[in-house]
């Protein structure tokens, strides 16, 4: 499957890209993408990511969809 | 009141008025979000921050100068919010967000100043206590992101994971637009108007130009 990834914050500096797309196994959960990503980007690997399916919040076992956004939890003020 | 004409239409003034928000942390985030309250006529807003004016916070808090380098945040910003509207009422409290602090006041929103994690956890569990808003806003880098919180949604444990925090870059004008949101939000629901940002996270990018919204 094809899925568009947008990447925000500061995984797009890490990673250099805004977006991209993305050949995904079918049936694959989030977790399993995450490890996928942290392979192909080794920078993300100690990184904690949230994940957005399709515009809502996904969690580690929920399954990946064509619509992938990647977003740093953060804290500044 | 002239103060107020070109807002008349759009909010319950009175209401406003009436109205008390406490803010927790007034550097970058707190201190626009109290800006704009103070120029809206929030009637009463209460500041906790238990830190000091430092030259490393002059890139983007908004209230402070060079002569200020070392006094109280909180008494700076009330003197500051006080010139820009001497009609509302500022209470200051020099003390650190905790989340037993006794607040002796009446409050009906709590906004997000802090930098961080735990001192938003505390705030958020001092405002569902009292059956309260609490409105999370957060930056760093180019990016920020605003969500309201209350006793009926989801809360900040549930969407942001405990991650390893560093001190982080920011601009005035990331901290600016965040804060921005977090007082539209505070007065939209000080005066009963429009929807508001319940179960969602409201993300904006700048260096992408891209705005995400969450639903949770």
């Amino acid at each position: 499957m094809k899925a568009r990834i947008r990447y925000f914050g500061r995984f797009a500096i890490e990673i250099g890209k805004f977006s991209e797309e993305l050949e995904v196994p079918e049936n694959t959960t989030v977790r399993e993408f995450l490890e996928i990503l942290r392979e192909k980007y080794p920078k993300l690997k100690d990184e904690t990511i949230e994940v957005s399916i399709g515009g809502k919040y996904a969690r580690e076992e929920d399954k990946i969809g064509d619509e992938i956004s990647i977003y740093p939890p953060i804290s500044g003020g | 009141m002239e103060r107020y004409a070109r807002q008349s239409d759009l909010v319950d003034q009175e209401k406003l008025k009436k109205s008390s928000v406490l803010i927790g942390g007034v550097g970058g985030l707190g201190g626009f979000s109290s800006l704009y309250l103070a120029l809206a006529g929030v009637g009463t807003l209460i500041l906790v921050d238990n830190d000091i004016v430092e030259e490393s916070n002059l890139n983007r808090q908004v209230l402070y100068r060079e002569e200020d380098i070392g006094m109280p945040k909180v008494k700076i910003a009330s003197k500051r919010l006080r010139e820009i509207n001497p009609d509302i009422n500022i209470i200051p409290l020099q003390m650190e967000v905790k989340k037993d602090m006794e607040i002796p006041y009446e409050v009906d929103v709590v906004i997000d100043g802090m930098d961080n994690l735990d001192g938003r956890l505390s705030l958020e569990s001092l405002a569902m206590k009292r059956g309260i808003p609490f409105i999370f806003g957060a930056v760093e880098g180019y990016m920020g992101m605003v969500s309201f919180i209350d006793n009926s949604t989801k809360k900040l444990e549930d969407f942001i994971h405990r991650f390893k925090s560093e001190k982080t870059q920011v601009l005035g004008a990331t901290a600016g637009f965040i804060a921005s949101i977090q007082a539209l939000e505070a007065i939209k629901y000080l005066s009963g108007k429009g929807d508001l940002l319940k179960n969602k996270i409201l993300l904006y990018d700048a260096l992408s130009t891209n705005f995400l919204e969450v639903s949770l």
